[in-house]
């Protein structure tokens, strides 16, 4: 017997597999929904899992799921972190300190517990759902507390795939193309699916592992000068002054949209359904906002909390041979590559590749002699090495050999749980060797921190400097934007203003010669006041050409 | 590398279709499918190495320029660079996507914004016209895999290799100013 759960942000849910059918497992109260909340009361070694957290939410802890595999400093929390910049997140929790996966083991016991009531014997093995745009530590992090709460983790499996699979198991001799529009208390994901013949692959994914339902609460919350859980009660009355604060955050998950199905190269017409799931897509204004996207009534039928974990219970089935001639093709989300000269990234597996899957890189000795190589691991869509997300580093070690003549072939192999995994094999010997990746923080660590004394030392030095350059970027920007504007504009700006705006364009020109940080910043703010007509005349004559 | 585990016959033969310059879209998909489904370590007997070389076949058969270039053999020299005019085009219209892109990343006044919106809007206005020009060229390659596949197998591998580098020249540009035009209508 294998277990599907479903750890989420806000609410966590197990079930499994009874003939033929996923089924969710209830607590003793009949309740099906665990709150992924703890209280640690003072001296007692475990804490309150679940509705009785919730009773404490002001010293409990809420929404671990967003610091799963975070580095201190990625991500904004109200809980106590301790450490350093760049060191994974731990939590202080009485005299103890936690990690995120620590804290989320606790729930995943509750979870088992109750499986094994209503089992009436032991559970051992899970698949548990993770955000499909989860990276590999955030995925990592999430096998680890399963491991630390007991279980095998049998797989991890994309939540919007799982959706898709509890939608499309009564469906299997049928072909369409669908959305999953997956919106939780804390993430938020979006795939394109093919479904033909019981084959459930996956043509796209993208999304934000840190926006969901929670960012409407704090920004509700902030708004009104209300706490966190009134925020939650006013987002469910609903209204136009809700919908305002809500929108700007809603409007981030659109681009996330047209991306996934840019790569899935589908248009938005060629979408059977667009299926919404995640309890935040139960408000009125998310399923207005898909329905604009999309242009398309959302499907609906999938019970926004439960769909995921259903999902689960299959997936649980097809490995352990209960459920049959269902086959899940799934992507990893991100890109993966390695730091190459000019601090470069260089794709090895692009994004939306299907997994397993693996890639294959040599790399030789610069220099006789050399006996090791540094490589650094990224994932991300970026140009610039620096501006993806470091996964780690690993070391070839080269037998002693003239230039170029020592070759080692690294594999890179991404698993079905969308885990990396990297083997090194010298080429001269024929030997492989598994190659641990050292997280990027173990190896950073003295850096880092050197970074920070560094910084700190020369803030304050450097802080009229930095002014003064900031300034002159944007006096860089303002001139050639302003004669650029005045030729497209033509006779369109009276001769007046045309004056006064040169005037003050010749003031800036002025103060940054003459590096005078003040006379920069006045002249910069009255031409920005004066040439602000110009930009609206601007956006005009674009729109009507 | 690749062609160290993919020979002529083997991607094509993978799937239990024949190699032809337009293999059957439908069936091959249908056995890709069938295939992977039956490889993915999932499906209890699966091998994670042969379902990633199934990928990897699908991926080939499914690219004209690669399932071209996999007919023609290793000795096919290609050797042709493209067309020069859609070249320059291409080229042209690049930068004044990535000009207007980059304008668009960095501008932080009203002013600058509104500027670099009309060269963003001016820019896919060139992406749109860019993107013609290749799907007219890619019309007229259509028209001679057609050719090519209704003659096979009496045909030079020299004119696979030569069609195999078309296909990969504007299929490369296609790619690039797919994502100008995602990115500078969407930002």
């Amino acid at each position: 017997m294998i277990v599907g759960i479903d750890l989420g942000t806000t609410n966590s849910l197990i079930g499994a597999m009874d003939a033929g059918f996923p089924v969710l497992f209830a607590d003793e109260e009949g309740r099906r929904l665990t709150p992924s909340a703890l209280y640690f009361p003072e001296e007692a070694a475990d804490p309150v899992v679940g509705w009785e957290a919730l009773d404490h939410r002001d010293d409990g802890i809420l929404s671990i799921k967003r610091l799963m595999g975070a580095r201190i400093g990625e991500v904004d929390t109200t809980l106590p972190v301790v450490g350093r910049p760049g060191e994974p997140v731990r939590i202080q929790v009485g005299s103890r300190i936690l990690s995120p996966e620590e804290i989320s083991a606790f729930i995943l016991r509750k979870l088992k517990v109750q499986a094994e009531c209503a089992l009436g014997g032991p559970v051992t093995k899970a698949v548990i759902t993770v955000p499909a745009y989860f990276n590999d530590a955030q995925r990592s992090a999430t096998k680890r507390a399963g491991e630390l709460a007991g279980f095998e983790v049998e797989r991890l499996l994309a939540e919007p795939t799982a959706a898709a699979l509890a939608y499309g198991l009564d469906r299997l001799g049928e072909k369409s193309r669908v959305a999953v529009y997956d919106l939780g208390g804390g993430t938020f994901d979006i795939s394109v699916l093919e479904l033909s013949g019981g084959v459930f692959q996956v043509l796209s994914t993208n999304g934000d592992t840190r926006l969901g339902g929670d960012d409407f609460d704090h920004a509700i919350a902030e708004r009104f000068g209300i706490s966190p859980a009134e925020a939650e009660e006013r987002k469910r009355v609903g209204g136009p002054e809700i919908e305002a604060v809500c929108r700007p955050i809603l409007e981030r998950t659109r681009l996330h949209c047209l991306r996934s199905l840019h790569d899935a190269k589908v248009e938005v017409g060629q979408l059977d359904e667009v299926i919404l799931v995640g309890g935040s897509t139960r408000m009125a204004l998310v399923r207005e906002f898909v329905r604009e996207v999309f242009g398309k009534e959302p499907n609906v039928t999938q019970h926004p909390d439960e769909a995921v974990a259903l999902g689960a219970a299959i997936q649980a089935g097809i490995l352990s041979g209960s459920v049959q001639n269902v086959t899940l093709l799934d992507v990893t989300p991100l890109s993966l590559g390695i730091e190459t000269f000019g601090g470069l990234m260089n794709v090895l597996i692009p994004r939306n590749t299907t997994i397993p899957c693996r890639a294959g890189e040599m790399f030789a000795n610069a220099a006789a002699n050399q006996t090791s190589m540094r490589i650094t691991v990224l994932q991300g869509e970026r140009e610039m090495a620096r501006d993806n997300w470091k996964l780690g580093e690993f070391v070839v070690s080269f037998a002693p050999a003239p230039r170029g003549q020592a070759r080692v072939g690294v594999q890179f192999e991404i698993d079905a749980n969308g885990l990396l995994h990297v083997l090194a094999r010298d080429i001269a010997s024929g030997v492989d060797t598994k190659v641990a990746i050292e997280s990027a923080v173990e190896v950073s660590d003295e850096a880092v921190e050197k970074m920070l004394e560094d910084s700190l030392e020369h803030a304050f030095e450097d802080m009229d400097e930095r002014v003064f350059t900031e300034a002159t970027i944007k006096a860089d920007e303002m001139l050639p934007a302003v004669d650029k504007a005045l030729q497209a504009l033509g006779d369109k700006v009276a001769e007046n203003d045309r004056n006064a705006i040169l005037v003050a364009a010749e003031a800036v020109r002025s103060a940054k010669a003459e590096k005078s940080l003040s006379r920069l910043k006045t002249a910069l703010a009255d031409l920005d006041r004066l040439t602000e007509p110009l930009a609206a005349q601007l956006i005009e004559l674009a729109m009507g050409s | 590398m690749r062609r160290e585990f993919l020979g002529v016959t083997d991607a094509f033969s993978l799937f239990g279709i024949t190699a032809r310059p337009i293999p059957d879209e439908a069936e091959l998909k249908e056995r890709y499918l069938r295939a992977s489904a039956a490889a993915h370590p999932d499906s209890g007997v699966g091998d994670a190495g042969r379902f990633a070389e199934l990928q990897e076949a699908y991926r080939v058969l499914s690219d004209p320029s690669a399932r071209l270039r996999l007919l023609a053999g290793d000795d096919a020299l290609a050797g042709r660079l493209g067309s020069p005019e859609i070249f320059l085009l291409v080229g042209g219209t690049m930068q004044a996507a990535n000009a207007a892109l980059q304008g668009r990343a960095s501008a932080t006044s009203a002013l600058a914004r509104a500027v670099s919106m009309a060269e963003c809007r001016a820019a896919a206005a060139k992406v749109t016209l860019a993107l013609e020009a290749i799907a007219e060229s890619r019309a007229r390659f259509d028209t001679r895999l057609r050719d090519l596949d209704a003659r096979w197998p009496a045909v030079e591998p020299g004119e696979l290799a030569g069609l195999a580098s078309d296909y990969a020249f504007i299929g490369k540009w296609e790619s690039q100013l797919r994502e100008a035009e995602f990115k500078l209508a969407h930002g």
